[in-house]
């Protein structure tokens, strides 16, 4: 595979949304390694690491779940 | 193969392409890579396969070339948006496990089939045990997860992937993570995965493809410049390749080159120039065909040749399957096809920007097709893309009926939506339609909007409209019953009057259910007469119309009602025919039937045929449980757990008490409150716990003081029971009121309960009390009753001796030397099987299972099966305690 390629998937997110979600909860729907962190009225999940299809389902999933999006931006890849 | 007989459904081809594997496309590059790794998690027993990755990443692909080397039973189930609809879902997932043999429950075809949605622990629960049965690993695929985000199937979903099933493998295939916990599964080594990464095609698949498989005569430069154009996408990669097999015959190989220098790497817009390439080098007669043809969610020949209005479609069809056309059949007959997603989107858009003037004919010839096919859905959804309103109104307003019964209450609405507001209620039919479904389901609050919508479309109707004055009698009979079930029994029976005036004789429908909601309003009104003959002229139409809920509803009230006037005769006979008609009729029972199960099991309770009444019992728990029907439940358990009084079962007796009113605080109609209360404070007595019975009638909201009416009867007979208990002088008074009340109101089954327990309170004074249970005897003996009396045990025995040159008091007193001999009998709610006890007379003498085995000539594993069935029915875990249990219930 081409060096380029490999850049595509998976990378690592940072999502910001509005909304509290228990840890442990999150602990069975987000990739290992990732970070919760509650500042000014947000959480931010850091160190998601996850392709197209593991971000749209999760985003997905917080959606139902009530909470509001605010930012999901490419921390570094993989 | 396994069928679901009952569904006329399936006998609908397309219906049948949803169930069908994929068959293996002539794969020009196999990737026994993947296959090996999903084969691996097979192998490894993992529960979930996850195959996620966005569109033209080639998983359906993927996944038919592995299923092509796999040897067990596949279920597999394509879904659409349509199907995020839980009826819908679980009726085609029960109609593909069935294809495979999973033994599913025969309730829970026949609730689906009849539109009725157990609730969700019922659901998950069935299918686990269907699943648990198999003996062998079987395979269930859902393509096109993405489309499901119903919260009730993705829990049962999560239902099933944590109490995984021993042999089923799941495996989803979606375009986006499917609502999971998938990080557990993955910590747990439970997921087997294959994402968007492993999917790309590597390069030296690529150039497989593309010079091996196509032919196509490319420098390893060219390669590696189409390789990173295309990222390994293969979507991409094939159309790539279909555009330069086509440069490659017009211009020549020295033109590649150049095409692919010209790709540009943004996938949408590269796609667009590869799909007008693709097209253009087709003969003209085939770039119309694809492009006409693209409107279409499935394709066959038929359907073809009406939208482009051409013949010969059968044939062109092949043609492109064969050319490599993005076209994928859809059953092994060539009957169905579709094109690929992203392909059929491309198509579309090249319509849109080249003859967008077209469109809406197609739409329109596509929509007559398959309303000409009985495949209204997708006559429905061209109407609404050819903007044809009034065709959409026209079509939902014959066949929303026929739809809500299958399921598509979400599907239908979106419609309704989509319409302009003008075409909205165009006829009042469909909302007519909605408001008898939430009735018949029981979803009250749910159905004023829908009359008010019926309301404001028939007057806008002409007034002479013939069909109108039809119409609205069904409003006005709809509004009875909601009326009536809202309390409010006099708007109630005007309605219903007022809709059997206008309705002409022959629409039974409309009478039955008016009908209903009179006698329904009558029994409010405690009218026993008026309300018998109104629902039995309920029944009798709704028979006729083949009405089932209806007329299943009807009978409930006449059981029901027939209990509290004291006429068990007639309430057996109208629930037992019913029941019989119901299931020499194979037709799924609507939910309120758990409680004529109930009721005609209380019947029996009163004639004292205890084993008749326990099964009535158990199976109106176990219909009501399936149905979710609580009122259904609760009123079966609290009879049950007289009965289970009755044995000196106080402890069973408790349970079955304590869950009804788990289930009460749940949400039930207010009909059963008083009838679990009353059972509670006689347990409470029984238990010689007289504090918690009153606080219980402090709490239930009428004092002994209330006036009485038939519909505190069972308060105040608590009441009643409880001074008596406590021997407080009240007891006379309230006494005096039930008797006059009932007796004004004919509510004989309360006037016996009423005399009966006037009669101990008044043991003292033999005078009094004699002559009112020589009353209770006379009323008692033509119907039959027996418990009502047996039930009071010692105290009720030696008022009858005095009675006893009374035939009937005679024959009741032969009954209770029995319950004075075993005061402490408990019994089995289900009793041990005659082999059940043989081992269990072994057990106790101290032999091993395998001495057990020999002894009885069975296999060791037999005689382990018995002894569950033992520890189950005593509800125990240990072979001690079972034989402790055994001894005290005289089992040994």
């Amino acid at each position: 595979m081409t060096p380029d390629r490999q850049k595509h998937d998976p990378r690592i997110y940072q999502i910001t949304f509005k909304g509290q979600l228990d840890e442990d909860f999150l602990a069975a729907y987000c990739p290992p390694g990732f970070t919760l962190q509650n500042q000014e009225g947000f959480s931010k999940l850091s160190n998601v690491c996850t392709d197209q299809a593991g971000l749209i389902g999760l985003i997905r999933h917080l959606h139902n779940l009530g909470c509001t999006l605010i930012a999901v931006n490419v921390q570094e890849t993989a | 193969m396994g069928r679901m007989a009952d569904s006329a459904a399936l006998e609908n081809n397309l219906f049948a392409s949803k169930l069908f594997r994929p068959a293996l496309p002539a794969a020009l590059v196999a990737r026994q890579g993947l296959v090996t790794r999903l084969q691996e998690g097979l192998a490894l027993g993992r529960t979930l396969t996850l195959i996620s990755a966005p569109a033209g990443y080639g998983k359906s692909t993927l996944a038919a070339e592995w299923l092509a080397q796999v040897r067990q039973p596949i279920a597999w189930l394509s879904l659409d948006e349509s199907d995020d609809d839980p009826l819908r879902f679980f009726t085609y997932l029960c109609a593909a496990l069935q294809q495979i043999n999973i033994p599913l429950s025969s309730e829970l075809l026949k609730a689906l089939n009849a539109g009725q949605l157990p609730p969700q622990n019922i659901l998950s629960s069935a299918l686990v045990n269907a699943l648990q049965a198999a003996t062998s690993t079987c395979l269930c695929v859902l393509d096109d997860f993405q489309t499901i985000q119903d919260k009730l199937i993705l829990s049962v979903i999560q239902d099933l992937v944590a109490h995984p099933p021993r042999h089923l493998r799941l495996i989803l295939i979606s375009r986006e993570d499917p609502t999971l916990p998938l990080a557990r599964l993955r910590a747990r080594n439970q997921l087997t995965e294959i994402r968007a990464a492993d999917l790309r095609f590597s390069d030296a698949e690529i150039e497989r493809l593309l010079r091996q498989g196509l032919g196509l005569n490319l420098s390893n430069q060219e390669l590696a410049r189409l390789a990173e154009r295309t990222e390994g996408w293969i979507a991409g990669l094939q159309l790539a390749a279909l555009a330069m097999q086509s440069q490659a015959t017009s211009d020549g190989p020295a033109s590649l080159g150049d095409f692919i220098d010209n790709l540009s790497g943004a996938h949408r817009f590269f796609l667009g120039y590869l799909t007008e390439e693709v097209l253009k080098a087709q003969p003209p007669a085939v770039q119309d065909f694809l492009l006409q043809t693209s409107i279409l969610a499935k394709l066959n020949g038929d359907l073809c040749d009406a939208v482009t209005e051409g013949l010969g479609s059968a044939a062109r069809l092949e043609e492109l399957l064969a050319a490599n056309l993005f076209l994928i059949p859809l059953d092994d007959e060539g009957r169905w096809y579709r094109y690929h997603h992203l392909f059929a989107d491309l198509l579309r858009n090249l319509l849109r920007r080249a003859r967008s003037f077209e469109i809406p004919e197609l739409h329109r010839r596509a929509s007559r097709w398959h309303e000409a096919h009985n495949l209204p859905i997708e006559a429905i959804d061209h109407a609404l893309a050819a903007e044809d309103f009034s065709r959409v109104a026209e079509l939902l307003e014959t066949q929303s009926w026929d739809m809500l019964n299958h399921g598509l209450v979400r599907k239908i609405e979106t419609w309704i939506h989509a319409l302009p507001e003008e075409q909205r209620y165009h006829s009042p039919r469909i909302a007519l339609d909605f408001a008898w479904m939430h009735l018949l389901r029981g979803n009250f609050g749910q159905i004023p909007p829908y009359l008010q919508h019926a309301q404001v479309a028939l007057t806008r109707l002409d007034a002479n409209e013939p069909s109108r004055q039809n119409l609205q009698a069904e409003l006005l009979a709809l509004q009875s019953n909601l009326l009536q079930v809202q309390g409010n029994h006099s708007a109630s029976l005007q309605s219903a009057q007022a809709a059997l005036q206008l309705v002409v004789p022959e629409n039974l429908r409309v009478v039955g259910l008016a009908s209903l909601g009179m006698g329904a309003a009558y029994r409010q009104a405690g009218n026993f007469e008026q309300a018998v003959s109104a629902l039995q002229k309920a029944v009798q139409a709704s028979q006729a119309s083949g009405e089932l809920v209806t007329e299943m509803l009807a009978v409930a009230h006449l059981t029901l009602m027939a209990m509290q006037f004291g006429r068990l005769r007639f309430a057996a006979q109208t629930a037992a025919s019913s029941i019989e008609r119901i299931q020499n009729s194979g037709i799924s029972p609507p939910p309120i039937i758990g409680a004529v199960y109930g009721a005609l099991g209380l019947v029996y309770y009163e004639w004292n045929q205890m084993d008749q009444a326990r099964q009535y019992f158990l199976q109106g728990i176990h219909l009501g449980t399936f149905s979710g029907h609580n009122a259904s439940l609760i009123y079966t358990k609290a009879n049950l757990a007289r009965l289970l009084q009755a044995e000196g079962n106080l402890d069973q007796a408790t349970r079955q008490v304590s869950q009804s009113v788990e289930l009460l605080s749940q949400g039930a109609p207010g009909w059963v409150g008083p009838e679990l209360v009353a059972r509670q404070v006689s347990l409470l007595l029984a238990q010689a716990n007289p504090d918690a019975a009153h606080a219980l009638l402090l709490r239930s909201g009428i004092t002994m003081d209330t006036p009485i009416h038939h519909q505190t009867d069972p308060l105040h007979l608590a009441w009643l029971r409880w001074l008596v208990a406590q021997k407080r002088p009240q007891a006379l008074d309230l006494a005096g009121r039930i008797i006059q009340s009932a007796q004004e109101g004919q509510r004989h089954g309360t006037l016996l309960q009423a005399w009966i327990l006037s009669a101990l309170g008044q043991a003292g004074a033999p005078q009094t009390a004699l002559p009112m249970l020589e009353q209770a005897l006379a009323l008692a003996e033509p119907e039959g009753y027996q418990r009502i009396f047996l039930d009071e045990g010692a105290p009720i025995a030696t008022l009858l001796q005095r009675l006893s040159h009374i035939p009937y008091a005679q024959k009741l007193l032969a009954f209770i030397p029995e319950l004075a001999n075993q005061p402490q009998r408990v019994a089995l709610i289900e009793p041990l099987t005659e082999r059940e006890i043989e081992v269990l007379g072994l057990m106790a003498q101290g032999l091993k299972y395998a001495e057990i085995a020999d002894q009885l000539v069975v296999s060791v594993n037999t005689v382990r099966f018995h002894i569950k069935g033992i520890y189950r029915k005593l509800g125990v875990n240990k072979q001690s305690q079972a034989l402790q249990l055994a001894r005290q219930l005289n089992l040994l």
